[in-house]
Parts: C-alpha cells; sequence; structure tokens
C-alpha cells in the first residue's frame, strides 16, 4: 500500500532533482511543492487531524520557506525549513483550535477526511490510527510521525524541533510504546 | 525493524487516501504579494507597536508566572520532577515544551562586577519564541524582550535566523543600558543555541525581510556568543524551579543547576522568616578549570526545616571574601516546605 507511484516519487529523503539559481525563490517553490506538497500535507494530517487545516499548514510554509528562499539557497536546507514550519504551524495550529482540550478527554467525533473510494474497514482503521495519535503528548506524536511517516533519522528529527537527541530517543521509544498499546487495544476490543 | 514496520504501515495507512488540493497557484499568489502585504501591515501597525514595546519592556520584570506545562520534560538536560503547586488554571495550559531560556538577574557582589549576567532557567512554552518573551516566572529574572517582539525562529543550519516583529527593535530604548543591550542579544544567542544544540551564530531579520543592521542599537552580523565567564552567571539553579514543594517527610530533596566556582564547591542554603538559615548544603560541581559552566547537584536535608516558605539560595566560592574581583554569584528560588 506505501509503495505506490506517488509515494515514491515524494519520499521526503530522496535527492533534490533541481538546481537553482541563488534567488530564484519561485522556482524553488515549484520543484519542493512538486516533490513535497502531497507528503507534507499528510504529515500535518497525522498532527492536527484536518485535511483543510493541514492543506493551510503547508501553503503557509511554503509561503514563508520562498520569504526565505535568500537565506536557504539549497533545497535540502528548503525542505528541512519546511519541515519544520509544518511541524511548529501545526503545533500553534491545534493550540489556537482547542483541539488540546479534546486530548484531556472529551469526545468528539472524526470529521470524516475526503476520500470517497475508501472502503468502511480502511476508514475505521485510519480513525484508529489517528485517535490513537492524537492522544499520544504533542513531542511524542511529533517525533513518532517524523520518524515513522517520513522515516527521518534521529539527527533530523531533533533538528526539526529543536530537540535533543536524547529527547528524541525518549519521546520516540514512549511514543512507540504507547502507540502500540493503544493499538493493541483498539484492535483487541473492536 | 520488523517492530517499526508496524508503525510505518500504521501511519501510512491513516493518510495514504488523503489527496490534498491543488494550491499551488495560491501559494504563487501569496509569494508575489508576500513583500507587499509586509509594508502594508507595517505602516498599519508599526507605530503602535514602537510604542507598546517600550512600555512592555517594563512590565515583563516580575510579572507574574507564566502557566506551567503538563507535560514533564523529557529532555536529558532538564529533567524536573517537582512540579509547582499552582492552583487550577482558568483554561487549559497549552501541551508544551521545556526549553532552557536566559534571563537577566542581578551580577555578582563583588567591586568589578557585572550589574548583569545571564541566568539559565528551565520554562515550559508553546514556542521558543514565546519563552524568550514571557514573563519569567521568577521575580528575580528579567527579559529584554517584549511580547510578540520575536516572530519566527528557524535553524538554518549554518545559522540561526530570528525574525523581529517591529522595527523599531533596531534602536535601543532610552532606559535601556548599552550593556543591557548587549546582553538582549545574548540572550536570544544562547537560548537558540542551547534549543537547536548548535553552535552557529544568530542573524537577526527585519520586518521587511532584510538583514538587521543594528539591533537595540548593537550594530549586528552574525551574532556569536560572548565568553560564557564574561555573560553568563557563575551560579543558576535548574532545580528547584521557583515556588516549588517539597514535602518535609521526605527527608530531602535534590537541587541542581549550573555553576563555576573555585575548588569546583558552591554552597546553598535555606533562608526563613526570623533569620532562620539551614545548611550549607554542598554543591560539588563536576569541574572548574574551564572557561565553562558544569553541573552540580546539592542533597538539601529537610529534616530540620520546618513547614514554611523559603528562599533557596546557593553561591559560588568567593575565595577574597568579596573584597576583590567578581565576588560571588548568587541564584535562589523560592521554595514550600509541607
Amino acid at each position: 500500500m506505501r509503495t505506490d507511484a506517488a509515494n515514491v516519487h515524494d519520499v521526503v529523503t530522496q535527492e533534490p532533482t533541481g538546481v537553482w539559481a541563488p534567488g530564484d525563490a519561485d522556482g524553488a517553490v515549484e520543484q519542493l511543492y512538486a516533490a513535497h506538497w502531497r507528503r507534507l500535507v499528510r504529515l500535518s494530517v497525522l498532527l492536527v487531524h484536518d485535511q483543510g487545516l493541514a492543506e493551510e499548514i503547508v501553503q503557509d510554509a511554503f509561503v514563508a520557506m520562498h520569504g526565505r528562499w535568500r537565506r536557504l539557497r539549497d533545497p535540502d536546507k528548503a525542505l528541512a525549513y519546511l519541515r519544520q514550519s509544518v511541524v511548529n504551524r501545526s503545533r500553534s495550529a491545534l493550540r489556537h483550535r482547542g483541539v488540546v482540550e479534546r486530548h484531556a478527554g472529551a469526545q468528539r467525533s472524526l470529521e470524516p477526511l475526503p476520500g470517497a473510494e475508501a472502503t468502511s474497514a480502511d476508514r475505521v482503521r485510519r480513525t484508529i490510527v489517528l485517535d490513537a495519535l492524537r492522544s499520544l503528548p504533542t513531542r511524542q506524536r511529533e517525533v513518532i510521525a517524523l520518524r515513522y511517516y517520513l522515516d527521518l533519522s534521529e539527527t533530523e528529527i531533533a533538528h526539526a524541533l529543536g530537540i535533543s537527541r536524547g529527547a528524541v530517543k525518549t519521546h520516540a521509544s514512549r511514543g512507540a510504546t504507547a502507540l502500540r498499546a493503544l493499538l493493541a487495544e483498539e484492535n483487541g476490543t473492536d | 525493524m520488523d517492530d517499526d514496520q508496524d508503525l510505518q504501515a500504521a501511519l501510512a495507512s491513516a493518510v495514504d487516501d488523503v489527496e490534498p488540493t491543488d494550491r499551488l497557484t495560491r501559494i504563487r499568489q501569496e509569494t508575489r504579494s508576500n513583500v507587499r502585504r509586509r509594508r502594508t501591515w507595517l505602516a498599519a501597525g508599526g507605530a503602535s507597536l514602537a510604542v507598546a514595546s517600550v512600555v512592555t519592556i517594563a512590565l515583563v520584570a516580575g510579572a507574574p508566572s507564566p502557566q506551567r506545562a503538563q507535560e514533564p520534560a523529557a529532555s536529558p538536560s532538564s529533567a524536573p520532577t517537582q512540579k509547582t503547586t499552582a492552583g487550577p488554571s482558568p483554561e487549559p495550559p497549552a501541551i508544551e515544551s521545556t526549553y532552557s531560556v536566559f534571563y537577566l538577574g542581578a551580577g555578582p557582589d563583588g567591586p568589578d562586577a557585572p550589574a548583569d549576567t545571564l541566568y539559565r532557567a528551565s520554562v515550559d512554552s508553546p514556542s521558543l519564541a514565546e519563552a524568550l518573551t514571557g514573563s519569567p516566572s521568577d521575580p528575580d529574572y528579567r527579559t529584554l524582550w517584549p511580547i510578540g517582539s520575536l516572530g519566527e525562529i528557524a535553524d538554518a543550519g549554518d545559522f540561526v535566523l530570528v525574525d523581529l516583529t517591529d522595527e523599531a527593535l533596531a534602536e535601543r530604548p532610552a532606559e535601556m543600558s548599552t550593556e543591557e543591550a548587549r546582553l538582549a542579544l545574548q540572550q536570544i544567542v544562547y537560548t537558540v543555541q542551547a534549543a537547536y544544540d548548535t553552535d552557529a551564530g544568530v542573524l537577526f531579520e527585519m520586518p521587511d525581510g532584510g538583514d538587521a543592521e543594528t539591533v537595540y542599537g548593537v550594530a549586528v552580523g552574525l551574532v556569536e556568543p560572548s565568553p560564557a565567564l564574561e555573560v553568563l552567571s557563575l551560579m543558576s539553579i535548574d532545580e528547584p524551579a521557583e515556588g516549588a514543594t517539597y514535602q518535609r517527610d521526605a527527608g530531602s530533596f535534590t537541587a541542581s543547576g549550573r555553576g563555576n566556582s573555585s575548588e569546583a564547591s558552591g554552597a546553598c542554603f535555606l533562608r526563613g522568616d526570623g533569620g532562620f538559615e539551614a545548611g550549607p548544603y554542598l554543591a560539588q560541581m563536576s569541574g572548574w578549570m574551564a572557561l565553562r559552566l558544569f553541573p552540580w547537584e546539592a542533597t538539601v536535608d529537610l529534616r530540620d526545616v520546618p513547614p514554611g516558605t523559603y528562599t533557596f539560595a546557593c553561591s559560588t566560592d568567593d575565595p577574597s571574601g568579596g573584597t576583590e574581583g567578581r565576588g560571588t554569584d548568587t541564584d535562589t528560588r523560592t521554595v514550600v516546605i509541607e
């Protein structure tokens, strides 16, 4: 399921395909958009649980990256900046929308994500995973998403989140344990 | 590896059928209007912001404590186990991270001492910018960055980029000394280097996207840290946090921090009403013969300490007895013993 053509195309760790003249912020945006837009939106969905919001967040990150291009100049740095920006903006968005309150225990049914062809079994599974992620503390959720969805290394995650590698290890270990327990529980009871 | 694959598959399956709408056109529109939008915003809000920042500088010192985090920090550099016993907050606190933030506080007490030094404090905050601009929970500290003055902070690899939100920050406010202005920049450099675990310098960017030429009147390029022993307090307490509560029945608590003191030893005391003093508790540092700070720990015995509110004070050892040089560096916390 994960090896469809689109995913292979937009694996974030791939070699950058474009070489841009310094100052060509527009070209940088176009190429990074082509390669990473879908995957970054999906990353944000894992964090904020809302596709419309995720698209806003990633759009804003691209706009911010454009403004930074004079500094970044390098596709790898630009991509690292985008990741960092998406995670930070997702965190802020959650805070502003009061989603955190729902983490604290208040139940709220999920807005179904678009995806008309999805079978109901798929939808249930997706909801289970997103719910489980949502119940993790913010840092754990971010580390888990960057590690298991974007396949980033500990160093890359530390850089993206502005925390130490030791903290990444701790969050990854606790997050993975908690997530597995939650998924096992759901699979066992449903 | 198999274990990893189960979570990889779970996360992928959760979002694999999310097909984002195409927003490239909107992004192009936004980036075209980037510069124009910023200028408009400045024209509309810049002037009032400039006034607001001056007022806020006077207010940020010693304001009430911000909300504390709910999520215990897992960072190895800060592992607070003792949380303050604040009452219920009016609204649920945001999920926050713990940052090591450098604040200004009173310098040491010797005749050749600087007026202010930087103290390192653990701060739970939703973002680094908010941590640097929020009111310190310890009334002995202050920040020179008004709320809202810092925009995005981003690690760009070779440098860390800090957005200033107001052109007025280029100039030094009348009530700020040149020494404070230099420390304000060092506040940022030390804090972002700790947060990103980097030794990269800091570049400041003005709201119009250009490089800052001056910040608080100090000419800036790539701002590097000044030597630790020149700008940092040589005694800084990590634990306890301001207002922490300890149970006397526990017998003792462990304090920790960073410092640099003669013979690698500092001393801590608990001081209360009526001249009560308990201690000294030895703050044993892991070293001192280097130009940096070393971690220390002290075990604070509570058996002879009656319940009450105390000032927990730790100081460096000053072989001159305060007659010359830098004198004694001291950091304090208010603690409650129950």
